[in-house]
C-alpha cells in the first residue's frame, strides 16, 4: 500500500540537485531538473509529484514563473511546494507566501530538517486527502 | 454550429473553440467576464463537427487560422472515448493548442492519463475565467518552446555511488593498517584508562558521503566529567565577559587528559575511525566528515559537492604544507570540492604518502 512518494526538485546548481537527490533519494523517487521549464516539461508529461522543492533563480523559467503557473493550474495547484532560496529578498518572500509555499527555506540549509519537514508535509497531505 | 463573425474580422481575433452540451458555454463563467473584442468562441455540441473544423483550421495560411485554444466539458469527452482528444494528437500543428477541459469536480479525475490523452489542464466549472486565460497565456507559448526543444526529456542520474576500485583500496590498506594501529590502539587504551574513569571509546554522530549519517569513533581524549571541570575553572578562561561560557579556549584546556594532548598530537585518538572504513561508513582518503552544526553551513551551491564524495580520514587540505591553521574555510572548502569532482586511486595514494609528514607537523589534523 505504501508506495515510495514522488519529490521533483527543480535547481539549477548541479551540487544542490546531487545533494538532494542523495539526502531525499532513499525515502522518496526524486526527480531533478534544471531548470523551470524542464521542470514543466517533466509536469505536462503526465507527472504528478507529491511535492516540489523549487529554486528561485533560474534561467528560462524562474521560480516565480513557476509557481504561478502551478498555482493557477487545475492539476497542479494542490502539490505543496518548499522554496529553497540562495537568499530572503522580502519582495520574493511576500510573493510566494501570497501564491502558497508549505515553506521558504534560504540556502545553506539544513538537511536533516528539511527532510523531517517533507515527511511532515507529505503525511499531512495524505491525512487531508483522506477526507 | 454557431457563427459568430464575418471570416475577415475572424482572421484577426483570436478563437476559442468550445465543445460540450448546449447549455456549455452558458454555464461557464465566460461571458460574464469582460474580455473586449479580441476572443471570440466557436461552440459545438458534438465531437465530429469539432474534430472536422479542427482538422480544417489546419489547412489554412499559417497558424493565424488556428484556435487560440480549446475547451472542452471533460464528460462530454469521456462520453465520446476521448475521440476529439486523439483525433487532435494526431495532428503536430493542432497538438500545441491549449486544451482545457472543464468539470463538475476535479475528485475522481485520473489527471495522469488526462495528460497523456492530450488535456493540458483540467478547471472546476466555477473557476473564473481570467485564472482559465492566464493559463491559456502560458500553455500557449510554453506548448510551442516545448515542441522546439528535446533536452527536457534528460533524466539526470544523481545517485553517489562508491567506486569498486576504492572500496577495494580501502579494504586491503585498513585491514594493513589494523595490525600496527591495533597495538598502538591497545597502549592507548591502557594509558586512558590508567589515567581516567569512563569508557575509553566514542562515537560522534557525523555528516559523511552523501550527507549521510554515521557514528564517527574516536579514543576519549576528555574527562569523563568535562563539563564540572569547565566550571570550576571559568575563571582561567582567556575568554571573558560576555563571550565566556560560549566560547573556550584555554592555554592548557583542563577537560583534555594528559594522555590525551599525547594521542591528540599524533592523532592516535583518530585510529579507530579504521573501523568505520573497514564498515563502509568511511574511505581511507577522502572529505573529512563533519560536525552537524559545521555541514549545515556548507549546505550552498558550489559548495555542496563536498558531499558528493568519499568521506575519508584524511584528505586534501590534511596534507597541505600550509597546515589547516594557516588556511580558511574557504580555501579547505575549495579543497573538499576539488576532491569530489577528481579523485582517483592514484590521488589518494600520492595523498596517503603525504599524511605521514602532516602527521608530524603542528596543529590537528
Amino acid at each position: 500500500m505504501d508506495s515510495r512518494k514522488n519529490i521533483l526538485v527543480v535547481e539549477d546548481h548541479k551540487s544542490i540537485r546531487l545533494l538532494l537527490g542523495n539526502l531525499l533519494g532513499k525515502d522518496y523517487t526524486v526527480t531533478t531538473k534544471a531548470d523551470g521549464f524542464a521542470g514543466m516539461a517533466w509536469l505536462t508529461n503526465g507527472n504528478i509529484p507529491d511535492l516540489i522543492v523549487l529554486d528561485m533563480s533560474m534561467p528560462r523559467l524562474n521560480g516565480l514563473e513557476f509557481l504561478r503557473s502551478i498555482r493557477n493550474s487545475g492539476f497542479y495547484h494542490r502539490i505543496p511546494v518548499i522554496v529553497l532560496s540562495g537568499n530572503d529578498d522580502e519582495k520574493d518572500v511576500a510573493q510566494c507566501d501570497k501564491m502558497g509555499v508549505a515553506q521558504y527555506l534560504t540556502k545553506p540549509f539544513n538537511p536533516i530538517n528539511l527532510r523531517k519537514n517533507i515527511s511532515e508535509i507529505l503525511a499531512a497531505t495524505e491525512t487531508a486527502a483522506a477526507y | 454550429m454557431t457563427q459568430f463573425l464575418h471570416p475577415l474580422i475572424q482572421r484577426r481575433a483570436k478563437v476559442i473553440v468550445l465543445v460540450g452540451p448546449a447549455d456549455f458555454s452558458i454555464n461557464l463563467s465566460l461571458q460574464t467576464q469582460p474580455h473586449g473584442n479580441s476572443l471570440h468562441f466557436r461552440e459545438f455540441d458534438q465531437s465530429f463537427s469539432a474534430s472536422a473544423w479542427l482538422q480544417e483550421s489546419t489547412l489554412g495560411e499559417g497558424k493565424s487560422e488556428l484556435p487560440y485554444a480549446i475547451i472542452a466539458n471533460y464528460h462530454f469527452l469521456e462520453e465520446d472515448d476521448f475521440r476529439l482528444l486523439d483525433s487532435i494528437q494526431a495532428e503536430p500543428s493542432l497538438r500545441k493548442i491549449p486544451f482545457i477541459a472543464m468539470v463538475e469536480t476535479l475528485n475522481g479525475i485520473d489527471i495522469q492519463a488526462a495528460l497523456i490523452r492530450g488535456i493540458d489542464d483540467c478547471f472546476e466549472m466555477q473557476t473564473s475565467w481570467s485564472i482559465i486565460e492566464d493559463r491559456i497565456k502560458f500553455l500557449e507559448q510554453f506548448k510551442t518552446t516545448l515542441l522546439n526543444d528535446p533536452s527536457t526529456t534528460e533524466i539526470e542520474s544523481f545517485e553517489y555511488k562508491m567506486p569498486r576500485a576504492k572500496r577495494a583500496f580501502d579494504l586491503v590498506v585498513g585491514s594493513l593498517l589494523m595490525i600496527p594501529a591495533g597495538l598502538i590502539i591497545g597502549a592507548a587504551i591502557a594509558a586512558v584508562r590508567l589515567e581516567s574513569k569512563g569508557k575509553v571509546f566514542y562515537a560522534a554522530k557525523r555528516v559523511g558521503t552523501g550527507y549521510n549519517l554515521f557514528p564517527f569513533y574516536k579514543i576519549r581524549s576528555m574527562y569523563q566529567d568535562a563539563d564540572k571541570r569547565l566550571a570550576e575553572l571559568q575563571h582561567l578562561n582567556q575568554y571573558s565577559g560576555e563571550n565566556a561560557g560560549t566560547f573556550m579556549k584555554f592555554d592548557n584546556d583542563p577537560r583534555v587528559t594528559k594522555v590525551g594532548r599525547i594521542i591528540r598530537k599524533f592523532s592516535i585518538d583518530e585510529l579507530p575511525q579504521l573501523w568505520n572504513v573497514l564498515k563502509g561508513d568511511m574511505s581511507i582518503v577522502g572529505n573529512r566528515p563533519l560536525p552537524i552544526y559545521e555541514a549545515e553551513q556548507l549546505t550552498r551551491d558550489g559548495w555542496a559537492m563536498r558531499f558528493i564524495a568519499p568521506a575519508g580520514i584524511t584528505g586534501l587540505w590534511q596534507v597541505d604544507e600550509r597546515g589547516k591553521d594557516n588556511m580558511s574555510a574557504d580555501e579547505r572548502i575549495a579543497l573538499d570540492v576539488q576532491y569530489a569532482e577528481n579523485y582517483s586511486v592514484w590521488g589518494d595514494i600520492k595523498i596517503l604518502l603525504r599524511t605521514i609528514p602532516a602527521l608530524f607537523r603542528q596543529g590537528d589534523m
